[in-house]
């Protein structure tokens, strides 16, 4: 539930210190896991939330006086 | 005055040259300020023939297609304008005309010299300090616009900035952009967006619409959009012409387009970063598993995991050795007891009663069966058995 509060930006740079973590660090196996499972499920998240915001292009709201 | 002779009196040509050098060699004559309205105007292909006149006189005016490519306005006869200018002389005909620098229409040097004031006076207030400005957000939740209501900016915004990031909200508050009412309808669209939780404004007027910008170097509307809590982005101006609402902006730029890429990451960018993302995981995992594999390979060709019967071989072999040693003394133990086993049997048998009859002894009993040890043992007349070796014989005592 927490993560559902992460905005794109700070999931974007969440996945961003993840890569930077695992290509640089030497991590326990265990960890390694966690993050590129982390990782991926990032990546699938924010492909997805793209998309659906691709789906509502063209809509905006006019504020008159 | 002396009297010349016939041969001192100038030609024509000679005057014409004469005044030509001498006005146009009095600098005071060739750095001139003039205004006038225009009387006459006609365009050449190198250069602008035209006329100034005041109430009662006229002057000859030409300007060079070279400076007049720098006109910010159309002049047109019956403008009252301001020229820099230095006299020129035309020897063929003694005509002087005035060589223009530049053209400035009268009335708009007022204005300019009244926006550059209030220019100042605001800048001295820090209207426009660069460490006032804040800074853009990188990924907007929510954009709003202020733009003319059906304007190109408010279609150029909205199509660029959901083709870079769909994920944005647009908010677009329509308001006059010129006329004038425009200040004060800005003014009002602007409060209004502040309203919203918005993390980026735009201020946009579109491009090819008229070139007047008077309506956004409106003092108060420039105070609004100054001290507007959301970051603002203005695409008012031209690339040289900034109005005081741009200088106020947190970010200028030229177009609503540049306005609306200015307010929005560039999703395309984002699903290729993802992706590269997603190939910078993939090999980190793939490298650290092959260590791993390495790692395992490399302990697994130890002599303990390569042949593990070895460990135990050589114990075996111990068991086996303790086990020979225990039956080869079993058997021992077995053997001398068997020695010993015989050894008392023949002690044993040489012991037996009867074995003493083989070497010829006898034993003599009586009728009752007992052994015969003296004389007085037996009655004369009395059955005595005798026993031999191989037999008994019944005797009678006489």
């Amino acid at each position: 539930m927490e993560e559902k509060k992460l905005t794109f930006e700070e999931k974007l740079n969440r996945l961003a210190e993840i890569v930077e973590k695992v290509e640089n660090e030497t991590l326990p196996l265990e960890e390694s896991i966690k993050l590129y499972e982390e990782g991926n499920a990032l990546i699938k998240e924010l492909n997805l939330t793209l998309k659906e915001a691709e789906d509502k292009i063209g809509q905006y709201k006019k504020i008159e006086k | 005055m002396k009297t010349a002779n016939e041969e001192s009196y100038l030609s024509i040509s000679l005057l014409n040259k004469l005044v030509k050098a001498k006005l146009e060699l009095d600098p005071d004559l060739q750095k001139l300020y003039v205004k006038g309205e225009i009387s006459s105007w006609k365009v050449y292909p190198t250069a602008i023939y035209f006329s100034l006149k005041d109430e009662s006189s006229v002057v000859s005016c030409m300007m060079w297609n070279s400076s007049a490519q720098y006109l910010k306005f159309i002049p047109k006869v019956g403008d009252e304008v301001l020229v820099r200018a230095s006299i020129n002389v035309y020897p063929p005909r003694g005509t002087y005309s005035l060589l223009c620098y530049s053209l400035e229409l009268y009335g708009q040097g007022k204005e300019l010299l009244a926006l550059e004031e209030l220019k100042k006076k605001l800048a001295a207030e820090g209207l426009f300090d660069p460490s006032k400005k804040k800074k853009i957000p990188e990924f907007p939740d929510k954009i709003g616009f202020i733009a003319g209501d059906g304007s190109a900016a408010e279609a150029d915004i909205i199509r660029n900035s959901q083709r870079r990031w769909p994920l944005a909200e647009l908010y677009f508050f329509p308001s006059l952009v010129q006329g004038k009412d425009a200040p004060k309808d800005l003014v009002r669209a602007l409060k209004k967006a502040e309203e919203y939780p918005l993390d980026v404004l735009i201020i946009a007027r579109g491009g090819g619409s008229s070139e007047d910008l008077s309506a956004f170097n409106d003092e108060t509307l420039t105070r609004e959009v100054a001290k507007c809590p959301i970051p603002t982005i203005a695409a008012i101006g031209h690339e040289i012409d900034y109005s005081l609402v741009d200088l106020a902006a947190d970010l200028r730029v030229s177009t609503p387009t540049a306005a609306a890429e200015a307010s929005t990451p560039d999703s395309n960018e984002i699903k290729q970063m993802l992706d590269g993302a997603y190939e910078r995981l993939q090999e980190a995992w793939e490298s650290q598993k092959e260590a791993i594999l390495a790692q395992i390979s490399n302990l697994s060709n130890r002599p303990f995991f390569k042949n593990p019967a070895s460990m135990y071989s050589d114990k075996r072999e111990e068991v086996e050795d303790y086990r020979k040693r225990l039956n080869l003394s079993i058997d021992h133990i077995i053997a001398l007891d068997k020695e010993r086993i015989e050894a008392l049997s023949k002690h044993l048998s040489a012991l037996n009663p009867y074995g003493v009859l083989s070497r010829g002894y006898s034993i003599a009993t009586n009728e009752k069966g007992e052994i015969l040890k003296s004389v007085s043992d037996v009655r004369k007349g009395e059955e005595v058995t005798i026993r031999l070796k191989d037999g008994s014989l019944k005797t009678e005592v006489k």
